[in-house]
This record gives C-alpha cells, structure tokens and sequence, in this order.
C-alpha cells in the first residue's frame, strides 16, 4: 500500500508543483495519474520514486515511511517514457543489474530473466544491445527489466507514448493481462484518458499540482467532480450549458431539462451532457431547436454540430451542441431539430466555483 | 554522375590534405636524407637514405631519455587529468550546484591566461618546493593547466546522457560512483576520447612550462629537440629524425581513439 500524505513539491524556482496531495493507493492496486501537461502527475511519480525530494508531506510505501528514503531502496520500480536503457549494456544485462547489484548471482539473475522475457516473448532478444532493437521490444525490455525485480510497485511514466498507435494499443492490452496476472501495484502517469479509462482500477485527475478526483473510471466519465475533469475526459468533449436552478430542477433558457438528480436551488448552474447522451426530436418537442450545421464520421459513430437557433448563448464552452449518433441514424444537414437530453445523464456544476452539484445545495 | 560543384570540393579537399601532408612528407624525407644532401641549395629528389639522424639524435642528445620523460610525464598528466576531470565534469552537469554554469566558464577561463604569466610563478613555487626539473614538478603543471578544459569539454558531453538513464540506475539501486563507473564512463566513452586525445596532444607537444621547469633529468621532447638549434648550427637531420619520433606516438593514440573521437565530436555537433 502507498500513502502520500499532504505531499508538496516546490522546485527551486518557486514553481509548485505537487500542492498537498493525499492519496491512499491500495495494495494491487491500478491508479493512473491523469492529467494535462503540467498538471504534477510526472512529478508525483517521481516523488515516490524518490527522484524528486518532496519539500513537505511525508510517503509511505507499506506502512514504512520512505520520504527520505534513497529510490534504490524503496522497492519500486519504473518505466520511463524513453525507456532509459543502459545503450552499452545487452537486453540480459539490462534486466539483471538490479538483481546483481542487489547481490543475486549472475547465474540466478539470468535465470530470472529468462522467466520474465518468456512472459513478455522477448527470449531471443536477451543477448542485443538497445541499439539493435525497435521501439516496441525496448519497451518490452524495459517492462522485463522492472518485472525482474518483483517490487512492491511498479511506477510508469507515459511508457506507451513513443510507440505508434497498434503498438500502443497491443502494449496497453500486454499490461492490462499482466496486471490481472500478477495484481503489483501500479502507479501510471498519462495523459491519454484513453489509456487512464481502459487500464486502471482507479483514476486520479490532475490539474495544476492539485488533485481534482479519485475514482474509478466510470464514475470519473459519468460523474465528473468538477467542470475541469468532465471537460478533460472524453472526446469529443462534454457541452456545457448555461442554465439556471430551479425548484422544478434544472432549466435552460427556462425549459426545464429533467430531473437533474433532484437537485434543487436558484441561481446559476452549468449544465454538462456528454454528446452520447445528446438526443434529437423534432422541432419543438426539445428543450432547444436547433440546427444540424455538420457532421464528422468517426468509426462506428457520427458526430453531429448543432447550432442553437434565436442565437442565444447557451453553449458556454463552444458554438454548438455536439451530438454523438449511430453512423445509420439518418441525418440532414441543415435540418432543424429538437435537442433534448438523457435525463439521468445529466450533471450539474455550481456556476461559479465549477464544482458539481448533488443532492441540495 | 557527381555534379561539378561536388568535384571542386573533391579537388579542393584532396589539395587541402596534400597542403597539410606536404610538411610532415618533407620532415620525413629530411630525416632520413644525407647531411649534404640536406644542405644542397637546390633541393635534391634523389639520395642514399641513411639512418644517422635517428642515431645522432639517440647517441648525441640522448633522445631515449626525453622519450621515456616525455611518455612519463604526459601519459601520467593525462590519465590523472581524465580521472578528475570525469568527476568534476560529472558534479558540474548533473548535481544540483548553484552556479554550476559561472563555475564552469571561470574554471575555463583560466586557461585564457597566458602561459608565461602562470609560468614564472610555476618557476619560484617550485623553486621552493625543489621540484624544479622533476617529474611530479611536470604531471602537476600539466594536471593544472589541461584540467580546466578537459573539465569543460567533458561537461558538454556529460550533459547529453540522458538523465533518465542515471535514473534508471538509481532506481536499480547504484550508488553515485557506481553509476559513474558503471553508467557514465561507458556512455560517455567520446567523450573521454575526444578529451583524453586533447590532452595528451597538448601536453605531448607543450614547450613554455617544460622550459622553465626542466633542465636535466625531466626534460621532455620537444625541449631536447630545441636542443638541437645551438648558436652555430641547425642541425635540420637530427631534428627531422627527432620530429618523427615525437609524431609516431601521437599518431598512434589518434589512431587508437579515432573511432570514439569522430563519434565524440559529431556527438557533440549535433547537440
């Protein structure tokens, strides 16, 4: 189990950029530390790597506090985005100088890498050196290299950016197996939602050196804590709408939009619907009418632009309501059309603080 | 078919090296010349080569002597150079040391310095000390004066490592000088050929210090070769012969190293 309590990162230049964060990650555990560039999860893995020295808070990694601890005794292991192979050493001798170092024989050791590059299929490339390999099988080198040691945590940082996107896809599936097989607790860095979405048990989104939500991914993509992580996750992004509370629920433009989750008040909300849960009618049946303005197909789905007709302002993060439709849901373009929205799957933020809004308020 | 402006360039390089060739091909071949032949007004293409300068140089100015002295002192001079200067170069381009970049330029600028200014207090320092004309008196002067520059040549290659890698060590579980043995001086292996050939070239050809310092028994190469000139005579064979022999070593290492040292110093073009 990893504990950052109220760990804060100050650099030299004043720059803050881990600010009080608390997180308990449990034992087996696959968290992803999400976030735009900038935002502190990089420097919050290498703090508990040890990389970094954290200028207040303490880590704790199994009940044993390790904030001053060397990295090299902390018992966990990373995988960088570069990979950040020893180039003058082989694959073999790569994964085995911890194990060395640590005082395993040169024999052991190479058996023990023998068992982890039959897991990872890299038996053959045991005896190159980095030069010769491509990217895909020095990531693996890499992954083998931090699986040789057994740690108590394996820490990645964006380890599947530098591949091409089918390597990226079948890398992504390689760690989620590897994972389930063997439950090391992992820390992972990204900012790809994709890859944060698909590989973790629970998501922690960043912004600004500030922890914005913990949980798990359906909850971060259905229940987003504040405006920044709904706006964050998902693609296309989540509209947002200038509406008002009211005590029949949430409004826009004095219509109501549903249940809102039963919140009730006054005073302004920001109303965000994801644009799968944007839905079309007719003209007038909706809260709003609107008008298709254009599509863009994508896959096995086709993204709709809906201008709001009178001209009001109602999107308040762009100029139309993106809708996300079957690719054989018959579409005009130019069309006027009723928006109307997934009761249930709508959330509400306070106006001014962004927060989302539950029961009351 | 290369285009024409790409044959000019081949000529142009081709006369560039036989510009440079042409001086060591004459010392060669004066070397090896008959004194008269030497000494002809016009220049003489066809002669008897002969050996005696190589022996003249050995028997009259004990040319074995500076030899070893100069093998002593500069090999000595470079391989401690090499040790400091991979440490320091190492504290300046990854430790967190403020000012590390001032650092670093001042310790170069002292090279800016002329050679006579550091030379005469060299002189009374050791004078003192009785190191004057001793081998320990030479490796310090050369330790001293080639270490600023290996210290900042070697930085700048130092600090193209990735520092992921030392990371990545550290992770693994290696100390500070673990990592420099294990991780940086196999990485940087350009580096500390370009710098070590630097070096080695430098002392093996320096003049000003080696004057002031020794006399007798540490006398290095090219001050036994001066020794040649006297007030009467040049005696162009013998030094010829002496240039030769001072050139082979030197040729030798290059060659050794050449290898890290055209990777080294593209490395470092890259940057």
């Amino acid at each position: 189990m990893i504990v950052l309590e109220k760990l804060h990162k100050t650099y030299g230049d004043g720059t803050e950029a881990v600010k009080s964060i608390d997180l308990e990650i449990k034992r087996g555990e696959f968290i992803t530390l999400l976030g735009p560039s900038g935002c502190g999860k990089t420097t919050t893995l290498r703090l508990i790597a040890g990389l970094e020295e954290a200028t207040g808070g303490k880590i704790w990694i199994n009940e044993r506090d390790v904030t001053n601890v060397d990295p090299g005794d902390r018992d966990v292991a990373m995988v960088f985005q570069s990979y950040a192979l020893y180039p003058h050493m082989t694959a073999l001798e790569n994964m085995t100088l911890n194990l060395t170092v640590r005082g395993m024989s040169k024999g052991d050791a190479a058996k023990r890498a023998q068992e982890v590059a039959k897991i990872l299929g890299i038996q053959e490339l045991l005896d190159k050196k980095p030069g010769k390999l491509s990217g895909g099988q020095r990531q693996r080198i890499a992954l083998g290299r931090a699986m040789v040691r057994s740690p108590v945590c394996y820490l990645m940082d964006e380890p599947l950016s530098n591949l091409d996107l089918k390597l990226r896809e079948q890398m992504r599936t390689e760690l989620k197996r590897l994972h389930q097989r063997d439950r090391v607790t992992t820390v992972y860095v990204t900012h790809d939602q994709a890859e944060a979405l698909i590989l973790s048990d629970r998501v922690v989104v960043m912004d600004k050196g500030i922890v914005q939500q913990v949980a798990d991914p359906v909850q971060i993509y259905e229940r987003p804590a504040n405006e920044f992580v709904a706006d964050f996750i998902g693609s296309p992004s989540i509209n947002f709408m200038v509406g008002e509370l009211t005590d029949q629920g949430p409004c826009i433009v004095g219509k109501p939009v549903g249940n809102g989750n039963g919140v009730r008040g006054s005073g302004g909300v920001t109303i965000g619907v994801r644009p799968e849960d944007v839905l079309f009618a007719a003209p007038g049946s909706g809260v709003f009418d609107g008008r298709i303005e254009f599509t863009e197909p994508y896959g096995g789905v086709v993204y709709a632009f809906v201008a709001v007709e009178g001209d009001r302002k109602v999107i308040k993060n762009r100029d139309y309501v993106v809708a996300s439709l079957d690719l054989h849901q018959p579409i005009t373009i130019g069309a006027s059309v009723g928006v109307s929205f997934r009761e249930q799957r709508i959330n509400l933020f306070d106006a001014n603080t962004g927060q989302a809004l539950s029961n009351g308020r | 078919m290369r285009s024409p402006l790409r044959r000019a360039f081949d000529v142009a390089a081709v006369f560039i090296v036989a510009l440079y060739l042409a001086p060591i091909y004459w010392v060669v071949l004066t070397s090896i010349k008959p004194t008269i032949a030497i000494n002809s007004a016009k220049p003489v293409w066809s002669f008897e080569p002969t050996w005696e300068h190589y022996r003249e140089a050995f028997v009259r100015f004990e040319f074995d002597r500076a030899l070893l002295n100069s093998a002593i002192i500069v090999l000595s001079a470079t391989f401690i150079t090499m040790v400091l200067a991979l440490f320091s170069s190492y504290a300046l381009a990854r430790m967190k040391i403020k000012g590390a970049d001032f650092m670093s330029l001042t310790i170069l600028s002292l090279r800016f310095m002329p050679g006579v200014v550091i030379a005469m207090p060299f002189f009374l320092m050791f004078q003192r000390l009785d190191m004057i004309d001793t081998h320990v008196g030479m490796i310090i002067i050369y330790v001293g004066f080639g270490l600023p520059f290996a210290v900042w040549l070697l930085r700048g290659f130092m600090m193209d490592i990735p520092r992921d890698v030392e990371e990545a060590a550290r992770l693994d579980g290696l100390g500070w000088i673990s990592i420099i043995w294990r991780i940086i001086l196999p990485m940087s292996g350009p580096g500390i050929a370009v710098t070590a050939i630097f070096t080695f070239v430098f002392d093996w050809n320096e003049f000003l210090f080696a004057l002031y310092i020794t006399q007798a028994t540490a006398v290095t190469l090219p001050i036994q070769i001066s020794k040649m000139i006297d007030l009467y005579n040049v005696l162009w064979g013998t030094i010829s012969g002496a240039v030769v022999m001072q050139l082979v070593p030197m040729v030798i290492v290059v060659f050794l190293l050449q290898r890290h040292m055209i990777r080294g110093l593209a490395l470092g073009a890259v940057k």
